[in-house]
């Protein structure tokens, strides 16, 4: 299979010269199989290119499965741009956490609401499908299966292990590290003392995670802050590529990709940070690359999937 | 009175090589009086680069004073509210003014910090002193500005089209309109008439009102007749879409000067101009 990203940046997208090469729309990747069938996770604005891009090649836009790890603006806000909406005949399923007693369809309603956005989800033409995601409870969507498993971040977010065309990859975004804090349903001003319970949970969450990435090809992972940025924000629910390698070392991982840039992060910062977590990772036996707009990047077999290249994105 | 645009893009933001001349942050203006006083426009992602330019003036110690206006409620010219810096430093005070359908301005807005989309879960939780206001047509008060403000159809939205005048000069934001397909909306003409700039959003070309249907905004023949018909000095086009690379952008503003008797500009991210 093949992971191509349409967006790589955490927060807000940051056009500009000095995101030029990495770039500047939020999360969204599109994971494909050799047959040429695909799920997308994340709806940040990377979304309304791949949309562009798949109308600009008249590529059938039959059904969609579109996984969400979470809500928040950045992995959401591409969706009302995402050109199948507008048509007819196109047919989204959205897989999402339910956090709350909200319903997930009026979750995405709340999001895609004509306050917002020029057209409202009722009235965008495709169809909508909306699945309930249950961390640990297996399901297919497209060629592929997939498994969820739980995150800590605020508000609650989920992580897929995708496998299919015998590969495997993982998405874990956004989460935060799991031994300071235990992100939960209220606003953190900072850290907060840890229960026993908490412990606990923190413990488990770790352990599935774990588990999902176990011999897995390829894991993309929230990595938005340096060391020294996460001392100053640790409440904000994101990791650091130290805090990635050191969950995924021993696990039979054989690639890491920096994804979730924080925004303030340039191009220049960038190629420091790839430079030095390629040598940390090869020490550790771990292949580590910088996930960047447009790579289309080999999984599993790369004589059946290609080798690392860019799109031209729209 | 000086205009510095901190982001021009409409709908949603350009990122990538070929939109790095016109820019690619949606809509943000900061309007700067020869007093001193100062007003912004739109909460888009250009006014997180407006946020940071502010800490060095009062507004990293916690002495900022700001009027923020609102031509609508959509995500490009509100996204950035809860990344605008200024909100989270205590001592700060940020009046926003806008409208909606229902004059619950602050409801609205409360809705992009829900939990379900931001981690920042309400505007309580912002540190600045933030008093949201629901604007009716009319002037307003604001120090060291004239400002009237005109409420608009702009879609399912309603929209809100203002005028800003300070040393001598004045400035029209129209930005948030759906003008009638019988022409320029009256009102909006009356409001703009004989500015020194009108600022008007201008993102399709003539023959693509299938795009303004659907996503709303004006064709360039439509922002070039309210310039006209108001008998403004100049007319600079912004809230340009996602989609037009700069060349296309340059193609469109020729298009603009070919139709218009007014001389018209196009906005780019960046620029400082004095009216
Ligand atoms: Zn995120
Ligand atoms: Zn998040
Ligand atoms: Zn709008």
């Amino acid at each position: 299979m093949q992971a191509i990203f349409w967006g790589v940046r955490g927060s807000y997208p940051t056009p500009g010269p000095e995101t030029v090469r990495y770039g500047g729309n939020t999360s969204c990747v599109e994971i494909a199989s050799r047959s040429g069938e695909r799920i997308v996770i994340d709806a940040g604005t990377g979304l309304a290119r791949l949309g562009e891009w798949l109308a600009q090649r008249q590529l059938d836009t039959g059904r969609f499965d579109l996984l969400l790890s979470h809500m928040h603006w950045d992995h959401v806000q591409g969706l009302p741009f995402f050109a199948p909406c507008h048509q007819g005949k196109a047919q989204l399923a959205i897989h999402a956490l339910r956090p709350d007693v909200v319903k997930l369809r009026d979750i995405v309603r709340g999001v895609a609401r004509h306050e917002f956005f020029p057209v409202a989800l009722d009235d965008m033409a495709a169809s909508f499908e909306f699945h309930e995601v249950h961390p640990g409870r297996r399901f297919r969507a497209s060629a592929f299966a997939i498994r969820p498993f739980r995150l800590n971040h605020p508000f609650g977010a989920v992580g897929y292990r995708i496998d299919g065309d015998n590969s495997s990859c993982a998405y874990v975004c956004d989460t935060a590290p799991f031994n300071l804090l235990l992100h939960k349903k209220h606003f953190l001003k900072g850290p907060e003392p840890l229960s026993t319970t908490d412990r606990r949970q923190l413990q488990n969450l770790r352990a599935s995670l774990v588990q999902a990435v176990q011999g897995c090809d390829t894991v993309i992972y929230d990595t938005h802050y340096t060391q020294d940025e996460y001392a100053r924000f640790p409440h904000y629910g994101h990791s650091t590529p130290d805090h990635a390698l050191d969950l995924l070392h021993g696990q039979g991982v054989r690639r890491l990709v920096l994804f979730h840039h924080a925004p303030n992060h340039t191009d220049a910062m960038m190629d420091e940070i790839d430079a030095q977590y390629r040598h940390k990772g090869e020490q550790l036996g771990i292949e580590v690359v910088t996930a960047r707009e447009g790579l289309a990047l080999p999984i599993g077999n790369a004589a059946s999937s290609g080798p690392m290249h860019l799109v031209a994105v729209p | 009175m000086k205009v510095r645009f901190w982001g021009v893009r409409g709908f949603f933001p350009a990122a990538g090589a070929d939109y790095l001349r016109y820019g690619g942050n949606t809509a943000a203006l900061e309007v700067i009086a020869d007093s001193g006083a100062r007003l912004a426009i739109d909460f888009g992602t250009g006014a997180v680069g407006l946020g940071r330019a502010l800490l060095g003036a009062g507004f990293g110690v916690g002495k900022g004073v700001l009027s923020v206006l609102l031509s609508h409620t959509h995500l490009d010219h509100t996204a950035a509210m809860p990344f605008f810096v200024p909100v989270f430093i205590p001592g700060n005070r940020i009046d926003v003014y806008g409208a909606v359908d229902n004059n619950k301005l602050h409801d609205v807005l409360e809705l992009l910090f829900d939990p379900h989309v931001c981690p920042i879960n309400s505007q309580k939780n912002l540190n600045a002193s933030i008093t949201i206001h629901d604007v009716v047509d009319g002037p307003l008060a604001i120090d060291g500005f004239a400002v009237r403000a005109l409420r608009v159809p702009h879609g399912h939205a309603t929209g809100v089209v203002w005028r800003i005048e300070a040393d001598g000069k004045s400035i029209a934001v129209v930005t948030a309109i759906d003008h009638p397909a019988s022409g320029p909306l009256p009102a909006a003409i009356e409001l703009a008439q004989g500015v020194d700039l009108l600022l008007h959003d201008g993102a399709w070309r003539s023959t693509s009102d299938h795009y303004a249907r659907r996503w709303g905004g004006a064709t360039v023949s439509t922002a070039v007749a309210v310039a006209v018909r108001a008998g403004v000095k100049r007319l600079m086009l912004t809230h340009h879409a996602p989609q037009h690379t700069d060349r296309d952008l340059d193609a469109l503003l020729a298009e603009a000067q070919a139709l218009s008797s007014v001389p018209v500009w196009s906005a780019m991210e960046g620029e400082t101009i004095e009216v």
